[in-house]
């Protein structure tokens, strides 16, 4: 009656949250996360680096206009979320996250017990129909203003035959001009054999990933213009301070970028 | 954490914290993801390095603020690996280029990091509860649609079954040390039990643990609990084992082996080694030692709750034996579960008043009362009324002889009348050093206060027969070397029960000459009839006791 033989398989939510320092997460979690972090030491600093990207892009919109948004990044709710971010510049800022978890969307709900203008949906980000129409009909976010669309962890999560395109581009229809869509993905153009190691380990995981190239993440904005300076490296994107060797290093594993829906015309 | 009043600050110190506050946020933001502004984050160093300055400034040190600085960064998220490292390196190198000397540093520093220690206990411990709640609610609300709608989706059903794992993985560990809890360990035992494969059962307690906390607080008390769980699980690595935490300092052992009888010396011989190597906790070095009781081969199908009873009966037999000892009980195949629910419950009716004690005389086989048995009786509702020695032996069973012993004194101290006393004590409170001042406060003369031992404890008595209190053996089967010590000896039940064969009677006539040489009365119990009472006068036995002589 070996402990561990049957468990639930580790989750990215939940290593991200090992990663980040964290204790929301169980044995099986750690256990693929240590050996992630193993094979590519890296992945520490770079969850730390997509995290602090993540914050920028927020503190970013929020100086665009933007007042409400629609989190669809994986990670179980950890430190500085989004709402936090966006309401310490205002504390009117909606937020809803989404997870397709349930044992993710039990615990948000926990955390965000006492969170105001935060929700949280138990839903599969493909389903975009579902998840505007439950934002419009339980008036959790206003579809006539701007809608910051956050993709920071997850993309390439989701299975190989998404069309990711088209999902992105039933979002942007559901969203006013003006909305935003903030993307972190992970990228082989820089360190080919480091992610080839990162995708097999994760392959153990409930969620293997899916890296993508700087075109194939380009494409993910058809539609919105790219904000300067486009999509890079975090380290290029409105860093406040320079990054050090190894947080570069890590940095060069991911493309972000931030794109503005134009007004029509 | 509070708001420190703002000390002053010479102009150079502040520089420095500038300094000192820019290199820390700019390192400390590389080991952890810290969820605020780069200038957000050198503002709170900056306050933290102030704080660490004021501490280790303070006559004498503060360690309550510098472990304020520690919390707080744990609020602040700087949990990763080497979080804490860089901190100390960054502080250690500004407060002795800031002119504290280095003794102050450290002191301050160590306060630093063992108040950043607990707050990440806390703060884990917190996190961990948090997701097992979660995980709780989300299989009652997997539970609940299943209910609603039918098991549709084969995912959803593999997923509530892990859910389901991982929730009895929670709740079937302990999470102090990781091992099996008491439920986990009945569950197992119950199947092994079901298996008949041969096993011991040990029961064991960390002694001591209370004055430990007591004196170096709750997280050595934890520290340690969590070494004797690494230790009892490397000795037992070897052997087909279970290791689990009961509460507070008490473990569980489940050994199965090949043998149909084995011999549990061996085992908690392994478990004392793992123990006797000292512990250092916080700097302390502790020698344990522990209590064991032990269970041997339980018969197939038992109750595991009645074995684990029976354990814990042992601990308590072992723990009066006084620390580091260990007790065993074998339990009878069958009749085991009255024996020991007898001996659990003894107590208890002895303190509902239902253990009397009564009288019984010595008759000279010449005639004429010489002297009274002070007894006990226990009128069971359902077993009827048990004999003295019965009380005795359950008694001794669960470690509460001395006291039961010890009321037995008491109470023949309440006796009135002239006639000399006996009273036949449980062998635990003869080997007890706390029976001459039971004896010396019982209230009865030491003249007229003869106490009685098994033949084999007789020399425990030679205080008592210096004390000028009379010393009886009972049980005496030929053993001379309790002679000596002895004013009266009481024979051995089989001796009595074969005096009518002529071989034994022999032995018998023999045996009492010897004794009245070495000066000592011979006793007999249990006499039924008059016939019995001849066939010891003639055998030159001096006192008898029985049913015979038991007037109303």
């Amino acid at each position: 009656m070996s402990p561990g033989a049957d468990r639930p398989t580790p989750s990215a939510a939940r290593i991200l949250d090992y990663l980040l320092g964290d204790a929301r997460n169980f044995a099986a979690d750690r256990t693929l996360a240590d050996v992630l972090r193993r094979a590519v030491p890296d992945v520490t600093v770079l969850v730390q680096v997509g995290r602090t990207f993540m914050r920028r892009a927020v503190t970013h919109l929020v100086g665009a206009g933007v007042r409400q948004f629609l989190d669809l990044s994986v990670g179980t709710t950890a430190v500085g979320n989004v709402h936090e971010v966006a309401q310490a510049v205002d504390p009117a800022c909606r937020v809803v996250y989404v997870h397709s978890d349930p044992i993710s969307v039990v615990h948000t709900r926990q955390l965000l017990a006492s969170a105001d203008h935060t929700a949280v949906l138990h839903a599969d980000p493909r389903d975009t129909k579902e998840i505007m129409a439950a934002c419009r009909d339980g008036d959790l976010l206003d579809l006539a203003a701007p809608v910051g669309l956050l993709m920071v962890a997850g993309l390439e999560l989701l299975p190989g035959s998404t069309n990711l395109v088209n999902m992105l581009a039933r979002y942007r229809r559901s969203v006013v001009a003006g909305s935003h869509l903030v993307i972190c993905h992970l990228t082989s153009d820089r360190r080919p054999a480091e992610m080839a190691t990162l995708v097999e380990v994760m392959s153990a995981s409930r969620d293997p990933i899916q890296p993508r190239t700087r075109e194939e993440v380009v494409r993910l904005f058809t539609g919105f213009e790219l904000v300067p300076p486009g999509v890079v490296d975090p380290g290029s994107w409105h860093a406040e301070r320079p990054l050090d060797p190894a947080e570069q290093a890590a940095a060069a594993l991911v493309h972000v970028g931030v794109g503005r829906k134009p007004e029509p015309g | 954490m509070t708001t420190p009043l703002p000390d002053a600050v010479a102009p150079e110190r502040a520089r420095d914290l500038d300094k000192l506050a820019r290199k820390w946020a700019y390192l400390v933001s590389m080991t952890s993801y810290i969820p605020l502004p780069h200038k957000e984050i050198e503002r709170h160093m900056r306050e933290l390095a102030h704080e660490v300055f004021a501490a280790a400034e303070a006559e004498p040190v503060d360690p309550d603020r510098a472990a304020a600085v520690g919390e707080q960064l744990v609020r602040l998220h700087c949990v990763g690996s080497t979080s804490l490292r860089c901190s100390v390196d960054v502080l250690a190198t500004g407060l002795l280029a800031g002119g504290v000397p280095g003794d102050r540093a450290a002191k301050a520093l160590g306060a630093v990091a063992s108040g950043y220690a607990d707050s990440v206990r806390w703060q884990t411990v917190e996190q961990q509860d948090g997701l097992n709640q979660a995980l709780l609610e989300a299989l009652r609300n997997a539970e609940q649609s299943r209910r609603d709608e039918g098991a549709r989706h084969d995912a959803a059903v593999t997923e509530l079954g892990l859910l389901r794992n991982e929730l009895s993985h929670q709740l079937l560990h302990d999470v102090l040390t990781a091992l099996p809890n008491r439920q986990f360990f009945t569950t197992r035992l119950e199947h092994v039990l079901s298996t008949g494969s041969p096993t011991t059962v040990c029961h064991l307690e960390v002694n001591g643990l209370a004055a430990i906390r007591d004196g170096l607080g709750r997280h050595a008390g934890a520290s340690l609990l969590r070494v004797v769980a690494e230790r009892l699980k490397a000795a037992l690595a070897n052997r087909r084992a279970m290791v689990a935490r009961f509460e507070e300092g008490r473990f569980g052992v489940l050994v199965e082996t090949r043998e149909s009888a084995p011999d549990p010396a061996p085992v908690v011989a392994e478990i004392e080694a793992a123990l006797a190597e000292p512990v250092h906790v916080d700097g302390h070095a502790l020698f344990l030692t522990a209590s064991t009781g032990v269970v041997q081969s339980p018969p197939y199908g038992a109750d595991p709750t009645a074995v684990l009873d029976a354990a814990d009966l042992a601990l308590r037999g072992a723990k009066c034996l006084g620390p580091g000892r260990w007790t065993c009980l074998t339990p009878a195949r069958g009749g085991d579960r009255d024996e020991l629910w007898l001996a659990a419950t003894l107590p208890g009716a002895w303190r509902a008043g239902r253990v009397h004690v009564e009288l019984w005389p010595q008759v000279r086989l010449a005639g004429g009362t010489a002297r009274l048995d002070v007894r006990l009786r226990w009128d069971h509702p359902e077993c009827g009324t048990l004999p003295h020695e019965r009380c005795v032996e359950l008694a001794e069973l669960t470690g509460f002889g001395p006291r039961l012993g010890r009321w037995l004194l008491e109470q023949a101290g309440t006796c009135g009348g002239d006639l000399p006393l006996t009273v036949a004590v449980p062998p635990s409170l003869a080997t007890d050093p706390a029976l001459l001042t039971a004896v010396a406060e019982c209230g009865v003369p030491a003249t007229r206060l003869q106490v009685s031992v098994p033949a084999g404890l007789a020399d425990n008595l030679a205080p008592l027969a210096e004390a000028g209190i009379g010393v009886a053996v009972h049980d005496f089967a030929g053993d001379v070397t309790c002679l000596p010590a002895a004013h009266a000896v009481r024979l051995a039940p089989h001796l009595v029960a074969r005096a009518a064969d002529p071989l034994a009677e022999r032995l018998v006539r023999d045996l009492i000459a010897l004794v009245h040489q070495a000066g000592a009365t011979v006793v007999v119990d249990g006499v039924r009839t008059e016939a019995e009472a001849d066939l010891w006068r003639t055998a030159g036995a001096d006192l008898a006791t029985g049913p015979l002589f038991r007037t109303p």
